[in-house]
């Protein structure tokens, strides 16, 4: 029988908490996609893949640590309108955040190096995807002290 | 008398705020030196290295600028994330009463030379990025958790930071 990884429930609700937030940056996508012209539509669906990628892999790592993984809602309320492209890219901005912020969560959630790799790799990757979409949003700032907020 | 480098830390604003961090330092190298102790002294805070670098990265930004003004629109940016951070990084220090009872601050490399074409400059800050967001990630690795999160969120705001030295 194989030894489950000790796992303290903060570990698994942060974990639980960073699938549930890549479950709403894929579905937020598809609508980024439907606004996002032929120019942004390749990195649009690079971010997208991206996404799915960490999803599935935050979703076998809550399995591992014993969790029941949170399934996606079949619907999410947007944040604010998204008419056009800027807008959308707005909500990349939005999304990107969100999976910041959780991922930065689930560092500090965890004592153990493999797993605190792993969200600090998924918030960097986060943050740097959120500062290039800012740069298509002048005068947007486009970096932050604090991604996914704080200090 | 230690209190008072930190103090004056945490009440300057964030332009002086870096000079204030490495003068401190620097100013309790001399006191610790007149005042031996017979026990060895507390290893220093980690931190305080972090907090080190990162007004080592201001000074760096600022001699960038002050070299090519041509350059300061894009380097505002970066810049008041690193005060930021330096600014976070004291405060969790004081709340932690760490004072350096090492002389860490004279570690301090002085601000390297700015090259002499903006390209050049922008080339070497980008290097000091990436190493800082490396230094960062690494000790956020090893922190505990109730800094983890800040050092992480520190690290992936100098990752960015690339994106927009180009």
């Amino acid at each position: 029988m194989m030894t489950a990884p000790a796992a303290g429930t903060g570990q698994v609700a942060a974990l639980q908490a960073a699938l549930a937030a890549e479950h709403a940056v894929v579905w937020g996508y598809g609508v980024v996609g439907g606004r996002a012209d032929v120019r942004l539509l390749p990195a649009v669906r690079e971010a997208d893949e991206v996404h799915r990628g960490r999803r599935d892999s935050t979703l076998a790592l809550v399995r591992r640590y014993g969790g029941e993984p949170v399934p996606t809602e079949a619907s999410y309320e947007l944040p604010f309108p998204v008419p056009d492209r800027r807008a959308a890219l707005r909500l990349a901005v939005h999304l990107e955040e969100g999976a910041a912020a959780a991922w930065r969560y689930a560092v500090a959630a965890t004592e153990d190096r493999s797993l605190r790799r792993t969200a600090l790799a998924a918030l960097t990757d986060a943050a740097v995807r959120a500062t290039r979409w800012r740069l298509l949003l002048p005068p947007t700032p486009p970096t932050v002290p604090f991604p996914g907020g704080g200090p | 008398m230690a209190v008072l480098p930190r103090r004056r830390v945490l009440t300057a604003g964030a332009a002086g705020l870096a000079a204030a961090a490495v003068a401190g330092c620097t100013g309790r190298v001399g006191g610790a030196a007149g005042t031996s102790s017979p026990t060895a002294p507390p290893p220093p805070d980690p931190l305080l290295a972090e907090l080190t670098d990162e007004a080592r990265l201001l000074a760096a930004y600022d001699a960038t600028t002050a070299r090519h003004p041509g350059l300061g629109r894009r380097l505002a940016g970066p810049r008041a994330d690193h005060a930021a951070h330096a600014a976070a990084l004291a405060q969790v220090l004081d709340a932690a009463g760490s004072h350096s009872p090492t002389p860490s601050g004279s570690a301090t490399p002085p601000a390297a030379r700015v090259p002499g074409t903006p390209v050049a400059a922008l080339a070497a800050l980008r290097a000091a990025e990436r190493a800082a967001a490396r230094a960062r990630s690494a000790a956020a690795l090893v922190a505990p958790a109730e800094r983890a999160g800040l050092l992480a969120g520190v690290a992936a705001s100098e990752a960015t930071h690339d994106l927009v030295l180009r």
